[in-house]
Formats: structure tokens, C-alpha cells, sequence
């Protein structure tokens, strides 16, 4: 568990969120509007798309919110109509940093316990097995490289086109094809060999 | 172009659709996306239209008076109706208001302090060693070229909003304006209850449970009617996020509410924070 620390002791964070923090200026009504719009359409796909990423469910409102924060102080750079795009594309970031944070951080342990957290409102076994089901398919997506997986993820789960996931990575088309194809291969594979019995 | 079958409709191997299907039930919280609505500081009237997605959410916040006059009939008739009965609201939750920021009060803090004049009294709050958690650097994608000033909105909203106020000014308007909620809340009901998760969430940090706090944060988000506290639950994110290591976050949020609220008793402390950012070459 973190605690309250003096402000002195904290490591220094990346300077342009910052520097972009303080040149920001108040939003209009029409921006904060179309935040909302943001927020209201693309949320759960966001949230969805960095837990699939790697970030864990206990970080994965904190990393949402970052996502939408960056958005909202990049609002004018971002044409109208591609915002799904800029945002995962902010989410791909986001969750890079918060799967090296994790990994050098000391409170895994406590992320971990969180992740174990009952939902309210489900039956305890079909949760369990919800739970469950989602544990494998992290194993089996930590099978890919975090490129692939991105690729994959936005393309099998998410349902976007090749076109769209080139335009949001700012890749070519024939390398987002070929991540693709690599992560099918590599997920088929871990399934076909590491969980046979769990066919439905 | 061909794209290839997606594995989620395929029946060649069901295994891997399973395991698709397990990540799509995957969901964040009812009031996740509120929450981050109301950690971005927006307005009540966009803020009402993240509400609108979840069922029987409240709508915390209130800046009737954005939408007053400025050319959105329905929005200004709705805020209009209710603005008189809120402001006489105002006047009876005052004194709860008062309280609730008592802990606030004191002198902003030296550099190296926490935020929290609570979390200072505290000797258990020591550095944990945990890396702030980096805000990831804007990709900025090729294709995203810039657009028109963002004030002429998304199609469609133009018409709505004729004239757009800053956003400083619709959030200091928050604590003594009007509302865009239907109808007025139940005082007593709602504000006890916001005024007990609000000291909820100070406990926590004062307790180094940050949390702990981030749940009663969540709650108020969704329970608040009077929006009455709403500052000082901006104030406790703020400090949530800092004892949780996400210091860019709280920083931002931060600048956000000073330039919002300038002449608010906060302002030294977050300015403080401010301070020991630039200072730190953050």
C-alpha cells in the first residue's frame, strides 16, 4: 500500500504532461461536451483494451482515466471523428508504462489482492469461472509480443478492421497484418496445446 | 482488402472462442466512467450526458448556469426551473459546507509537506519507494490532424451551444449554482450522505488508506445530489491520486482547479504542489 508521502521524496514524473498541464487553458463548454461524448462512448473499450493490454484490473480505472486526461488536454489536435483511434492509440502507451511501472513496483502483491476482490451481484461459481476464463486468456495473450497482442486484441476483441488498427498505431497495413497473423498463431498454439480440456 | 475471420465468430476452433468471449465479459465498474468524467472536471452539462448511460445515477454536479442563456432551450428552461430552488439549497447546506472544509483551512504547506494537513499529523506516511506511475507521452497519431478551435464543438452542437464559458467558470460555479438534476434532491437525505462519505474518504488518507478513499470518492460520485461537496471532493481526489503515486494525474488536476477556482482558500496548498513540481523539473 502507497502512503502519503512528502512531496520531496517522490521520483520526478514525465515533464510533458506537466508543461501541457499548465499551458492548458480553460476548457469551453463545447469541449468539455465533446470529453463527455469520449468518455460515454469509448470508456469501456478503453478500460477493456488495457486490461487486455496487461494492465492489471486493479490499475486499469487509474490507466483509463490518464488515457482520457491525455485526451482531453490534446483535444484540438485531435480531428473530429477519430477519437476512438487517438485514444487507443493513448491506451497502447498507457498501458506500456503501467505494465514497466508494475513491474518494477513493490505493490504487485496488493494489486493482486485487489484483482481478487468479489463483484457484487454474481453467482460466487460463475464468477469464479469468469475469473478464471480471464486468467487464461492473459496467459495465452502474454504468449504474444506486446505488439502482436496489441494487433490482436484490438482486431479479434475489439472488432476493428486492419485499416484502422494501421491508422491508430501509425503502422503500415502489411505489419499490422503480419502481427496479426503471428498472434493468431501464437494464441492458437498456446490453446490447442496448453489448454485442450477446456473446450467448452 | 480480405481481412482474415475473426476468431470470435469462428467455429474451426472453439477453445480459443471461449476464450475471446471470457475477455469481452470483462467490464469496468457501473461508475468508472463517471468517475473519470468528474476527475477531468467537466461542466454538469456534459457530465449529465456520461450520467445519462448509467442507470439511476445521479447527476452530482451542478452548472445550471452554463446552460442559461446561451441559445440550448430546453437545457436553460430545465436549469431555469430548478435554479431557485437549489440556490435556497445552498443556503442550508452552508454551514455543512463550512465544516467539511475545516481541514482544509490551514496554511499552505512547505515544500516537501503532503498535501493533507490530516496526512501531516500522521507519522506513519512514510515514502513507499513506489514509482509514480508516468503518464504515457501523447503518441499524437500521423492521422490525427489538427483541427478547427475545438470551441465550434462537434457537428450537431453548434446549434446547442451559441456561446461556450470557460470552464474556470462553470466549475466555481458548482457550489452556488444551479443544477441541471430534474428535481431538487431530498436535503437532509442526500447531503448527510454526501457529507459522511466525504469524511470517509479523509479518514482513509488521513489513515494512509488511500483506497479506501478512492471508494468513498466513488460513492459520493454517485450518491451526490447538491454537488455542494464537489470541491472538496476534487480536493480529495487530488490528494487520493498523490498517495497513490499518480503524481502527474494529481498535479494536472491540480492546475486545473486552480485555474478554476483562483481566489479558493485550496489554492496555496495545490499551488504548493505546483511549486514542488516545477521545482523538481516535473
Amino acid at each position: 500500500m502507497s502512503s502519503h508521502a512528502p512531496l520531496s521524496t517522490r521520483p520526478p514524473v514525465e515533464t510533458e504532461t506537466l508543461d501541457r498541464a499548465v499551458a492548458q487553458k480553460p476548457r469551453t463548454q463545447a469541449e468539455d461536451l465533446r470529453i463527455a461524448q469520449a468518455v460515454n462512448g469509448h470508456f469501456e473499450l478503453v478500460w477493456r483494451s488495457l486490461r487486455r493490454f496487461g494492465v492489471p484490473e486493479a490499475s486499469a480505472d487509474d490507466a483509463a482515466q490518464q488515457v482520457f486526461l491525455i485526451f482531453s488536454q490534446r483535444l484540438a489536435s485531435v480531428e473530429l471523428g477519430r477519437e476512438r483511434s487517438f485514444l487507443l492509440s493513448v491506451a497502447v502507451r498507457v498501458a506500456s508504462n503501467t505494465r514497466r511501472q508494475r513491474e518494477r513496483s513493490r505493490e504487485v502483491a496488493a494489486e493482486d489482492e485487489l484483482e481478487a476482490t468479489p463483484e457484487s451481484g454474481r453467482d460466487p461459481e460463475q464468477l469464479l469461472s469468469h475469473k478464471q476464463r480471464r486468467a487464461e486468456l492473459d496467459r495465452a495473450l502474454s504468449t504474444l509480443s506486446q505488439e502482436q497482442r496489441i494487433v490482436f486484441v484490438l482486431y479479434e476483441l475489439e472488432g476493428f478492421s486492419l485499416p484502422e488498427i494501421a491508422a491508430a498505431l501509425v503502422i503500415p497495413l502489411g505489419t499490422a497484418t503480419s502481427r496479426l497473423a503471428r498472434g493468431r498463431e501464437r494464441f492458437e498454439h498456446w490453446v490447442t496445446n496448453q489448454k485442450p480440456s477446456r473446450e467448452p | 482488402m480480405t481481412q482474415p475471420s475473426r476468431l470470435l465468430y469462428s467455429e474451426d476452433n472453439p477453445a480459443a472462442r471461449a476464450l475471446l468471449e471470457a475477455g469481452l465479459q470483462d467490464a469496468p465498474a457501473r461508475d468508472a466512467a463517471r468517475r473519470t468524467a468528474l476527475a477531468l472536471g467537466l461542466g454538469a452539462s456534459a457530465l449529465a450526458t456520461v450520467v445519462s448511460g448509467s442507470a439511476g445515477a445521479a447527476v452530482g454536479t451542478g452548472v445550471g448556469g452554463v446552460g442559461v442563456g446561451l441559445g440550448a432551450p430546453a437545457a436553460a428552461s430545465s436549469l431555469l426551473a430548478v435554479a431557485g430552488q437549489w440556490l435556497a439549497l445552498g443556503a442550508v447546506v452552508g454551514g455543512a459546507l463550512a465544516t467539511s472544509a475545516i481541514w482544509l483551512s490551514s496554511p499552505a504547506p512547505q515544500e516537501g509537506t503532503p498535501l493533507t494537513s490530516a496526512a501531516a499529523q500522521s507519522g506513519s506516511h512514510a515514502a513507499t519507494g513506489r514509482g509514480t506511475q508516468q503518464v504515457a507521452s501523447d503518441p499524437a497519431p500521423a492521422r490525427a490532424p489538427a483541427t478547427p478551435p475545438a470551441a465550434s464543438g462537434p457537428p450537431g452542437e453548434a446549434g446547442i451551444i451559441e456561446s461556450a464559458l470557460p470552464f474556470a467558470r462553470s466549475l466555481s460555479a458548482r457550489t452556488s449554482s444551479a443544477s441541471i438534476t430534474p428535481s431538487p434532491p431530498s436535503a437532509d437525505g442526500s447531503l448527510a450522505r454526501e457529507v459522511e462519505l466525504i469524511d470517509q474518504a479523509r479518514r482513509a488518507l488521513a489513515v494512509g488508506n488511500p483506497l479506501r478513499a478512492q471508494r468513498a470518492l466513488a460513492e459520493y460520485a454517485m450518491v451526490t445530489r447538491t454537488g455542494t461537496l464537489d470541491r472538496e471532493a476534487q480536493i480529495l481526489r487530488i490528494e487520493t491520486l498523490l498517495a497513490r503515486g499518480q503524481r502527474a494525474a494529481a498535479v494536472a488536476l491540480a492546475r486545473v482547479y486552480v485555474s478554476a477556482n483562483p481566489g479558493d482558500p485550496h489554492v496555496p496548498k495545490l499551488q504548493a504542489l505546483i511549486g514542488s513540481a516545477l521545482r523538481a523539473g516535473e
